[in-house]
């Protein structure tokens, strides 16, 4: 029986982690090898093993059983890479606590490309919304491929995003490959596993449990070079992943926000203790051209300080000019309302009060932005809408 | 001897007449009654007995037999005590028969001969007049609400006694029907002229200012605009933010009642046993704010003789639902049909009754459990949770609502509300409204509608004419809102309303935006 079969079918024994796997490698030597323990063997006190699983290692063993089993696997379009496996991502390896296998739907990330995990809140904000769309859509057209856990709010938004972008997106779920989970992904879901990738350590049909999502986290970090994460409250999810990227030795960029937003405490932490800060989409891709190798700034020493400063001011006033490019096609008060719009949803008492326009007026300019597609409506507040091409280039 | 008396039976806001026929003859001594009779009305033999005993008169020892014609006719309720009582004394011959085809008696028994008012009398005059009923005697508590009605003579009395001395003087030919004695001793009181628009006029509006109401000017707007043109409106926001606030002071904006409606809203009342005694009539428009934990009866009227459930008591006024998602689907479910129809049938044993139900729908709720949804910096409800929770109010419910408005949390201890200086008073707002409906009623003076919600798809037509640009704005957002046939005619009334509002004669793209505006303003929690 070939090797990967060996690993396939230890993965898919209820009980058997991968701290058990690395035991056992230990003591039989191969995979092979732990196919052929004598039960005595498996009862040795150094496997620490209990009787159950012992008992179901012994049961399980039908190798016509563990192949039918898995060519039924690959015929759905899922592949199994075990670690040994020439295609088990070299990322993975050198991190506390490898998958022992991974389950993979689509394609798997290029090796030897630099990756990007953007990852956030699940109730994210139109703040929230609108960064990581931009983050990942500038990352698709630099053919950086974007890893993310496919969850509702940040993580689907970016996925989303970078698919759309032309450029390459892999979820790493914290259930077996073929559930779709959250399941209102699903479009999601679909595209990812024609365009994408989808990556789990977890066999096909485990159900979404709580405590296999933090796991996860782990691969997510792992299988990238950077983490980026965009908006976390205290003790989130995403402070998991970027807690795990520091130990694998992964750079950790964090989105900055209002100090009195909950939603961006939990990145400002992050930035506090020496995260790297986005002050913009360019900065960051200035920031990682030195990874790729393109281009290499210099030390910034005084003067260059000062440079930058206007390069930060440079690229908020060219944030103004494409905005008034589109305005182009707008009448004047239009411009004002545009102005005044934000991406923190405005009331419209607040739109009156910043535009001096009248009721009427502004009731009318709103309905036809909104026709345009250039603002959205979100109850009775009006919000910049955050996936308008035509304001995000 | 045989004698029969006539009063009335209340079914819904109809009312049937009834005979009371009395044969006395001779016979073994007994009392019976027969006729359909509910149990309220065989104890009124007991009662008729005591009271008449007290009030000096006896009971003779003959063969009494009663009947309440026509006996298809269920009998229910005290208003039988007093003509059964008459009819007995006429029927053994101690008091004289007096105009007994054109005299109605109505009025409960007390066991010392009083008399004790009853409910439903509006109604019951009412179609005793158009019967051709020239006087009513009844109780005098309700002598003031039965005189609301033209072209009867409503007489009072105070104890059986007095309605018998009545009769007795009255007995010879050519005297005076005013229930005056010869000798000037009044016995019977009759009802002074009352003049309902100037008790309308004077009626006493009591409800809190909008004055008190800091920020919120959205709202107000809504409110203001809902108030004049009778549209539904619903509040979405979060704990705190003013919207029980709001609707607590929308009585204070409604238009006063015309007299027709107040005799309308006061029949509803009378027959539900409501109206409160100093107040013969229901002067202001009614204000409901039942609790959510009301039943789907008491919302819609029940019982075994229903009576007008919570809607019907709120017609031609506000209804109001403050935390609109507690209540039970299938209790607002409820009031799908009446929405539209103005009217609530209800169908029981007893037989169907019909009710009004012309009421305007106010209704708050909070965005989702925790109430903060969409400011995501506070609210920790996921999706799922907050679509479930916005979801317990059907769609086809919220379809009918024209003004949908979100409140915001106003931060009181933020100086700008100190600079802003007064806010809209109810006073300003009123007198909006009320250009707005005259406007509204010249332009249905010779209709049967009084608002622009009421109007039918032929009167849309006639009244909300679009220019160009109006009509392409509102095809486009037909077609990117995806609005139903009922939302789009009920956007029209609505940019009517702001139209009227404004006091114009067109409805233009700023009107026809705010309405667009109040009817999507819900788009974001339910996605419509």
């Amino acid at each position: 029986m070939e090797e990967i079969l060996y690993a396939y079918w230890l993965s898919n024994l209820d009980g058997v982690g991968n701290g058990t796997v690395r035991n056992l490698l230990e003591y039989a030597g191969s995979l092979e090898e732990i196919w052929k323990l004598t039960p005595k063997e498996l009862d040795s006190a150094e496997l620490k093993l209990s009787l159950p699983v012992s008992q179901l290692i012994i049961s399980s063993r039908d190798e016509s059983e563990v192949r039918r089993s898995y060519e039924e696997m690959l015929r759905t379009g899922i592949t199994f890479y075990h670690y040994g496996h020439p295609l088990y991502p070299r990322k993975l390896k050198n991190i506390y606590d490898p998958p022992q296998g991974i389950y993979v739907k689509g394609k798997l990330p290029d090796p030897d490309v630099m990756s990007i995990a953007i990852v956030g809140a699940r109730n994210c904000s139109e703040y929230g919304r609108l960064m990581a769309r931009k983050l990942a859509l500038a990352l698709a057209d630099a053919k950086i491929p974007v890893i993310s856990g496919m969850a509702r709010g940040i993580d689907g938004i970016a996925q989303e995003a970078a698919l759309e972008g032309g450029g390459y997106s892999c979820g790493v779920l914290g259930c077996g490959v073929d559930i779709c989970y959250p399941e209102g992904n699903r479009n999601l879901y679909d595209k990812l596993s024609v365009s994408g990738g989808l990556i789990s350590e977890y066999h096909p049909g485990v159900s979404p449990q709580s405590g296999q999502f933090p796991l996860r986290n782990r691969i997510i970090s792992a299988l990238s070079d950077i983490v980026i994460v965009v908006e976390a409250r205290e003790r989130s999810g995403s402070l998991i992943t970027a807690d795990q990227a520091l130990e694998q030795g992964r750079d950790v960029y964090a989105l900055p926000g209002r100090v009195c937003d909950p939603l961006s405490q939990g990145c400002n932490r992050l930035i506090r203790q020496g995260a790297g800060i986005i002050t913009s989409v360019q900065d960051f891709l200035k920031d990682i051209s030195i990874y790729r190798g393109e281009e290499h700034y210099p030390v910034p020493n005084m003067n260059e300080d000062t440079k930058k400063n206007a390069d930060t001011r440079r690229s908020a006033d060219e944030a103004v000019q494409m905005t008034l490019a589109t305005a182009g096609m707008l009448s004047d008060d239009e411009k004002t309302l545009m102005s005044a719009m934000d991406y923190h949803p405005q009331t419209i008492s607040a739109l009156q009060n910043a535009t001096g326009l009248d009721a009427g007026r502004l009731y009318t300019l709103l309905m036809q932005l909104s026709m345009k597609g250039y603002i959205l409506q979100k109850g009775s507040r009006y919000v910049l809408d955050g996936g308008n091409e035509q304001l995000n280039r | 001897m045989f004698c029969h008396i006539m009063t009335g039976a209340l079914s819904g806001l109809q009312c049937d007449l009834i005979r009371v026929e009395v044969d006395s003859s001779a016979g073994l001594p007994c009392f019976q009654m027969v006729g359909y009779l509910g149990s309220e009305v065989r104890e009124a033999r007991e009662r008729v007995k005591v009271a008449l005993r007290n009030s000096g008169f006896s009971l003779p020892a003959s063969c009494l037999n009663v009947n309440l014609s026509p006996a298809s006719i269920r009998k229910s309720g005290t208003s039988y005590d007093l003509p059964i009582a008459i009819g007995i004394l006429v029927a053994t011959g101690q008091i004289p028969a007096r105009d007994l085809e054109s005299t109605l008696f109505i009025g409960e028994l007390g066991l010392d001969g009083d008399l004790r008012s009853v409910r439903g009398i509006l109604p019951i005059v009412r179609s005793a007049a158009s019967h051709g009923i020239k006087k009513v005697i009844l109780p005098i508590v309700n002598i003031r609400e039965g005189s609301l009605v033209p072209g009867i003579e409503v007489l009072g009395a105070s104890y059986l006694s007095e309605v018998c001395e009545y009769m007795q003087s009255g007995a010879g030919p050519g005297d005076g029907s005013d229930g005056r004695e010869e000798g000037g001793f009044i016995s019977l009181r009759k009802a002074d002229s009352f003049d309902i628009e100037a008790y309308l006029n004077t009626a006493l509006r009591e409800a809190p200012d909008f004055l008190d109401v800091r920020g919120q000017d959205t709202i107000k707007r809504a409110a203001m605009v809902a108030a004049a043109g009778f549209h539904h409106m619903l509040m979405i926001g979060p704990p705190g933010s003013g919207k029980t606030m709001i609707a607590k002071r929308m009585p204070s904006i409604l238009p006063p009642l015309t007299p027709e409606e107040a005799l309308e809203v006061t029949a509803i009342y009378s027959v539900a046993g409501m109206l409160k005694s100093g107040e013969p009539l229901v002067a202001s428009r009614p204000y409901i704010a039942p609790h959510h934990t009301v039943t789907e009866q008491a919302l819609a009227g029940g019982g075994n003789h229903p009576r007008p459930g919570i809607i019907s008591l709120a017609h031609r006024g506000v209804l109001f639902l403050d935390e609109m998602t507690e209540f039970d689907r299938s209790t607002l479910d409820v009031m799908r049909q009446p929405l539209e129809d103005k009217q609530i049938r209800i169908i029981r044993n007893a037989g169907a009754y019909t009710y009004p139900a012309d009421f305007m729908l106010v209704a708050a709720c909070n965005p989702c459990p925790c109430g903060y949804y969409p400011d995501m910096n506070k609210c920790r409800c996921s999706p799922s949770q907050v679509s479930r929770y916005i979801n317990r109010i059907s769609g086809p419910l919220l379809d009918r609502i024209d003004i949908c408005c979100e409140a915001e949390a106003v931060e009181l201890c933020n100086p700008e509300y100190a600079d802003q200086g007064p806010s809209m008073s109810s006073a300003d707002m009123r007198s909006r409204i009320e250009a707005a409906r005259e406007r509204q009623t010249c332009r249905f003076r010779d209709m049967k509608i009084r608002f622009n919600a009421e109007m039918s798809g032929h009167d849309i037509e006639k009244y909300c004419r679009l220019g160009s640009r109006e009509q392409l704005l509102i095809s486009s957002a037909y077609e990117s809102l995806g609005l139903s046939a009922r939302s789009y005619h009920r956007i029209l009334k609505l940019s009517r309303t702001i139209a009227d509002l404004e006091d114009c004669d067109n409805i233009t793209e700023a009107h026809l935006s705010e309405a667009l505006f109040y009817r999507t303003s819900g788009a974001g929690y339910w996605g419509r």
